[in-house]
């Protein structure tokens, strides 16, 4: 019998990821160090912040990046669990922490104590990463995070009082259902939102599907994504 | 600034990088834990929970060479080194699907991933303490196997609807199951699925329907499952069980081949398509997926000789003896110091001689294995007690044969399968006659030393029936029904006598066995049941 295990594609994948994983955990937590001890106006601690945005955004693409392999390949199985969305969110944004205090960006997040929800706690958490951290360079300095049932779906809600969305990027719940393809040309627009489109998706329940929606209904105009879970 | 605190637990990480060690020892340090103790390898942190019972463990999935951070979670839960109130946090660099992990029996209390930072790590610890604290009472009934008191403990829980609400029914549903009040389980998993689509509810409703041996229902509700979530791959575990029980081995394999191509990490998964490729005479796939369980396998605490034997077969089969040799060889290289490999290899070498037709060779490692065997009659599993036999007989050595089936047979008198099996043996060597009378004398032996005690304890002559059946257990330390009576039979003496001290620990681990040998049996539960009533009432007497 062959001794020499076969050389396989996942596995090779899965290791690598592994040690690109412990890298940025380093590398994002000793910025993180950093930037606690530091003063915001600093420019040492200006360039940090720079470092951290970048290394969450290398990180997210790479979540994006590997859940739409393995999605797409039949290998991702949702791992679908109840959790209280305060907590979630919570954790969510002390991801964030840093870089919101850095920015003076002033944050808010409006959910019910007792709201529990279904869903896959890593994909919805890469979905809002990558709003978040995209949202970084357009607002102006509000972040406001909500969550609440709306019919037989949960809805997370990122808003921010920036430009809003460019068209292109506009999402409406029944380009959803017609599967229009979200455009891939420009750098960086398309990876997130398809990522989230196909996380969405991967939630179901009663014959429901999730979806995505973008529109300019945010502060003042700002953006405001969506996702709805059923 | 942190209100609570890790105040008194003992905290072990495991991760491969020096660097992750020191950074989570500084995350983990401010939260006051009586200890931390690094461990760099799967090896060593089985070595330190052997030394210590640890409360929290924090393992990296991907640990380098050596076992990964599922096999360190499965030997730990296997070898009881960790206590039910404990807390496994694995920490992965992609998704927590338990078909990146190849997990099939043991799942962490929480998976983490990468990057993650101090207040995450705090959030989660506190979370899963609290969950722990809150199923303290239903863990210790689980850690002495009450179910009915675990399922109690759960309804008075569910009663104020709890947002644990769904680990509660979850647990419940399993308690349920395990004594076999399946259409109760059942009807738990549809109230479930009424409220919501939850894959772990149609997953234990199909296995609750498999174990009713209602395999149409179990194929449509597993079925329905993977139609709706392609990925799951417990689901095609269970398709593949029901498909087999259906006797369609082609469909049974197919299942097994979509898990292992999305899952190809289980031991345990590539065995089971290995056995039923085999059973399918599909020596091809039986071959790759042996070699695959002991690739898989090599740091596995299920890791077993049985596999390379299996192997071995399979190749003497597809005309490959010489491949066959070197799997036997492989026997005792990758296992040290173990007395019962060793005999398996001395049975394989002899299966490889014999098919090679080097009946002097065959005849020595067979005598080998005969030594071995009469150290330690129990230390063979019963697929490798049959092959013995098998070269007995080819090697003319009926005797012999006869004795280890009548070991065989004694510990497993009501095992249709075994006997057709064993049957089979006898038969295709030519002596039917002998073998079915050799089983069916063995079988009625039993049976005969079942009724003397049973009418021995409706005389009321206790002590003679006690004595009947502990001398019957220790001949037969593996037979379920014996061990069963000899437990009653000394209740019955703690009953009569109110004397309890001296005599329950004796009925625990005859009732142990049973649980052991088989952890479906239903008249467990109704003897430890009737052995907590008894102690009670003892008490209640004394005072």
């Amino acid at each position: 019998m062959s001794t020499t295990p076969k050389f396989d594609y996942s596995t090779l994948l899965a290791n690598s990821i592994h040690e690109v994983k412990n890298s940025l955990n380093m590398l994002l937590n000793s910025v993180d160090q950093v930037l606690s001890t530091s003063d915001t106006n600093d420019a040492t601690s200006k360039i940090f912040s720079q470092i951290q945005y970048e290394g969450k955004r290398v990180n997210d693409d790479l979540v994006g990046l590997l859940a739409i392999y393995r999605i797409n390949n039949e290998q991702y199985n949702a791992n679908i669990d109840e959790y209280s969305l305060r907590e979630f969110l919570e954790e969510n944004i002390s991801q964030h922490e840093a870089m919101i205090r850095h920015r003076n960006i002033e944050e808010k997040l409006e959910c019910d104590e007792d709201l529990y929800w279904f869903f896959d706690r890593d994909l919805i958490t890469g979905v809002i990463s990558n709003v978040v951290n995209n949202l970084y360079k357009y607002t102006k300095d509000k972040l406001v995070i909500s969550a609440f049932k709306e019919n037989d779906y949960l809805v997370i809600k990122v808003q921010d009082n920036g430009p809003g969305y460019p068209d292109n990027m506009l999402v409406s719940h029944d380009e959803n259902v017609q599967q229009k393809n979200i455009c891939f040309d420009k750098a960086n627009t398309g990876l997130g939102l398809y990522f989230s489109r196909l996380v969405a998706e991967l939630h179901k329940n009663k014959g429901l599907s999730g979806y995505i929606t973008t529109t300019n209904e945010g502060i003042d105009g700002g953006g405001c994504f969506s996702i709805y879970l059923p | 600034m942190a209100i609570w605190s890790l105040k008194g637990k003992k905290v072990l990480i495991i991760d491969d990088f020096q660097e992750m060690r020191v950074m989570l020892r500084t995350m983990i340090e401010p939260l006051a834990p009586e200890s931390i103790k690094l461990a760099q390898n799967g090896e060593d942190a089985i070595e330190c929970m052997e030394a210590t019972k640890f409360d929290i463990v924090f393992c990296d999935y991907n640990l380098g060479k050596g076992k990964d951070g599922q096999q360190v979670l499965e030997e730990a839960k296997h070898r009881a080194l960790l206590a039910y109130s404990s807390i496994y946090v694995m920490a992965t660099a992609e998704n927590t699907s338990e078909m990146v992990m190849g997990a099939i029996d043991y799942l962490p209390d929480d998976y983490i991933s990468k990057p993650f930072n101090r207040t995450v790590i705090h959030a989660r610890l506190k979370k899963q303490l609290e969950k722990k604290e809150n199923l303290s009472e239903i863990s210790q009934a689980l850690s002495v196997n009450n179910y009915k008191k675990a399922i109690q403990l759960c309804d008075k829980l569910l009663a104020s609807k709890p947002s644990n609400r769904l680990d509660l029914l979850k647990i419940k549903g399993e308690q349920l199951s395990n004594l076999g009040e399946y259409e109760k389980a059942a009807s738990l998993y549809e109230d479930i699925i009424e409220e919501r689509d939850i894959p772990w509810a149609y997953l234990s409703l199909g296995k609750v329907r498999y174990f009713q041996e209602n395999y149409d229902e179990a194929l449509e509700v597993l079925e329905g499952l993977v139609k709706e979530n392609s990925s799951n791959v417990a689901a095609y575990d269970w398709l593949a069980k029901t498909y087999e029980a259906m006797e369609d081995l082609d469909k049974a394999q197919e299942m097994l081949n979509i898990g292992i191509a999305k899952s190809p990490k289980s031991l345990l998964r590539q065995r089971n398509l290995a056995q039923v490729a085999y059973k399918n005479d599909d020596l091809e796939t039986a071959q790759s997926a042996y070699e695959h369980a002991i690739q898989v396998g090599q740091h596995s605490c299920y890791k077993q000789a049985d596999d390379y034997n299996s192997l071995a077969k399979t190749l003497i089969d597809s005309g490959k003896p010489d491949n066959a040799m070197n799997v036997a060889s492989m026997i005792a290289k990758d296992f040290k110091n173990d007395p019962k490999a060793e005999m398996v290899a001395a049975i394989t070498e002899g299966m490889v001689y014999t098919s090679k037709g080097d009946t002097e060779a065959a005849s020595k490692k067979l005598d080998a294995a005969l030594e071995l065997f009469n150290q330690n009659p129990q230390g063979l599993s019963t697929g490798t007690a049959l092959e013995l036999t098998d070269l007995c007989l080819a090697s003319g050595k009926q005797e012999e044969a006869n004795e280890i089936t009548k070991n065989l047979i004694r510990n497993n008198h009501d095992n249709k399968a075994l006997i057709e099996k064993t049957k089979k043996i006898y038969s295709d060597a030519g002596m039917s006659d002998a073998g079915s009378d050799l089983i069916d004398n063995t079988t009625s032996e039993i049976v005969d030393i079942n009724n003397k005690g049973a009418r021995l304890l409706q005389e009321g002559k206790l002590e003679e029936s006690i004595e009947l059946f502990m001398k019957a257990a220790r001949g037969m330390p593996d037979n379920v029904v014996v061990n069963l009576n000899a437990a009653y039979s000394i209740m019955m003496q703690m009953q009569k006598t109110g004397k309890i001290k001296k005599y329950s620990s004796r009925v625990e681990s005859y009732l142990e066995r049973v649980h052991k040998l088989d952890p479906l049996n239903r008249k467990y539960h109704e003897m430890m049941e009737m052995l907590q009533r008894i102690s009670i009432k003892a008490r209640d007497k004394a005072a």
